[in-house]
Parts: structure tokens; C-alpha cells; sequence
């Protein structure tokens, strides 16, 4: 799920939007994505918002459907300023530092890596550790650390 | 008689495949797995049948239409780990 090792820190991107244009355009250069996951993935964050509040910042999974998607892959983008997501289910304001991007094929296969994604995003001192790593290798061995792999 | 549970998210592939995976353990932790015939899919495809009653328990990741709220367990803390337990107890008083 990390091969391409799609790893951004400390983006200045200024808004999700840019954000998420940012990263997924890495996805379409590692031909992990169509181009159309872009504006698929964009569009997916309006009507169904992914910020998710945890215990000390706030993260966002976006995501989107399958037929946008080539293979498999998970890409981190840590931003130097968070940028304002909407929360899933109630639409908060959630500011947001740590984006883990999903290019997902089938669901089912990938249950236990999707777990252990969000088992990350509940563990405190994994992310302090993700916040305050300067090494893209660093980030891998994290969430390798997670289970992701 | 078993129960349908449907869970839904925004794509139907990936927060509700987390739900899934966290109701499904819950539900072995209580010998009740058994007793439940799992679904998953996306919010824009369930609406009506959501409406209509056709499914015993929904749990949801994602906004639903106001006309259905009613009838939705919200899932969001399967996700952020913060009021797990109150969904658990949720499903199990559907069950």
C-alpha cells in the first residue's frame, strides 16, 4: 500500500482543495489513479466530507469510488498550516494536519489494512511521531509500524 | 431469525468497510455474529430502501437525508474511537 511511497510533509497548501489537487496529482503521476480521480476525488469530499476529529489533531481520509482507481495505495500528505475539512457524519469544521489519501480496488481484501489505518489514526503517539518526523522514511516505517504496509 | 445490518458510507467501500470490521468484532465478542447478515453499500443507493424499511439495522459513516435520520445508527465513532461503546449498545438493543 506504500510502494510509491506518495509521502508529502509540510505542504503549504492553503485550502483542502489544494490540498487534495496536490496529492492526488502524485497519484495520477505514479499512474496509481485515472486522471479522472481528481475531480472524482474532489467532488467526493463535498457531499461526503472525510474530516475526522481525533483525541489530538484532526485528520482526513478522502477517498473515492473504484472505477477512478488503478491499484492499491495509501498517500500522506502533513501539512505545515492544517487547512479546514468538514467532518464525516456532521459536517464540522475540523482543521486538519495529517491527510492520508485511500486509492482502494476491492474493500473487502483490503479490510484489515483499513483498520489498522484508522487504529493509527486513534493512537496518540504514533501521530505525535508522524507530526514531528523531517524523513519521508520515517513516516513508511510509522505506519509499517501500524501494519500498514 | 437473523437480522440484516447495512452499513453505508459515502462510497460504500472504504469507512464502511471499517465499520463493518469493527461491528463484526464486537458482534464475535458477544457470540452474536451469527445472528447478523452483514451489508454494505453507498448512502446514494439505500435511500429509498432505507425508507422503506427494508433492512432491519442501518448504521451510517456519513451524512444522511433528514427524512431517514430516525432510522440510522450514526457510526462516525467506530472511526474516531471516541463513543465506540454507545454504538455497540445500539445495535445490540436493535438486535
Amino acid at each position: 500500500m506504500l510502494d510509491d511511497k506518495v509521502i508529502v510533509l509540510d505542504s503549504e497548501a492553503q485550502n483542502r482543495t489544494e490540498a487534495l489537487k496536490l496529492l492526488a496529482k502524485k497519484f495520477v503521476d505514479h499512474k496509481i489513479v485515472q486522471t479522472s480521480f481528481i475531480e472524482a476525488v474532489l467532488k467526493r469530499e463535498e457531499s461526503f466530507p472525510t474530516g475526522l476529529a481525533t483525541e489530538i489533531i484532526g485528520v482526513a481520509i478522502p477517498h473515492t469510488d473504484v472505477q477512478h482507481v488503478i491499484r492499491s495505495q495509501i498517500g500522506v500528505m502533513r501539512l505545515k498550516a492544517p487547512v479546514n475539512f468538514f467532518q464525516m457524519g456532521d459536517g464540522k469544521d475540523v482543521p486538519v494536519k495529517i491527510i492520508f489519501m485511500l486509492a482502494l480496488t476491492k474493500p473487502h481484501e483490503q479490510l484489515e489494512m483499513l483498520q489498522k489505518l484508522i487504529g493509527l489514526i486513534q493512537n496518540k503517539k504514533l501521530l505525535i511521531k508522524i507530526l514531528n518526523t523531517n524523513s519521508i522514511e520515517n513516516v513508511i516505517s510509522i505506519l509499517e509500524t501500524a501494519g500498514i504496509e | 431469525m437473523i437480522k440484516s445490518l447495512m452499513v453505508v458510507c459515502g462510497t460504500g467501500i472504504a469507512t464502511s468497510t471499517i465499520a463493518t470490521g469493527k461491528i463484526k468484532e464486537f458482534l464475535t465478542s458477544e457470540d452474536k455474529v451469527n445472528e447478523v447478515k452483514f451489508l454494505q453499500s453507498k448512502i446514494s443507493d439505500e435511500v429509498s430502501a432505507i425508507r422503506n424499511g427494508d433492512y432491519d439495522i442501518v448504521v451510517s459513516t456519513t451524512m444522511v437525508p433528514h427524512e431517514i435520520q430516525d432510522k440510522v445508527i450514526n457510526g462516525v465513532a467506530l472511526l474516531t474511537g471516541v463513543g465506540t461503546q454507545k454504538v455497540f449498545d445500539q445495535i445490540k438493543a436493535a438486535l
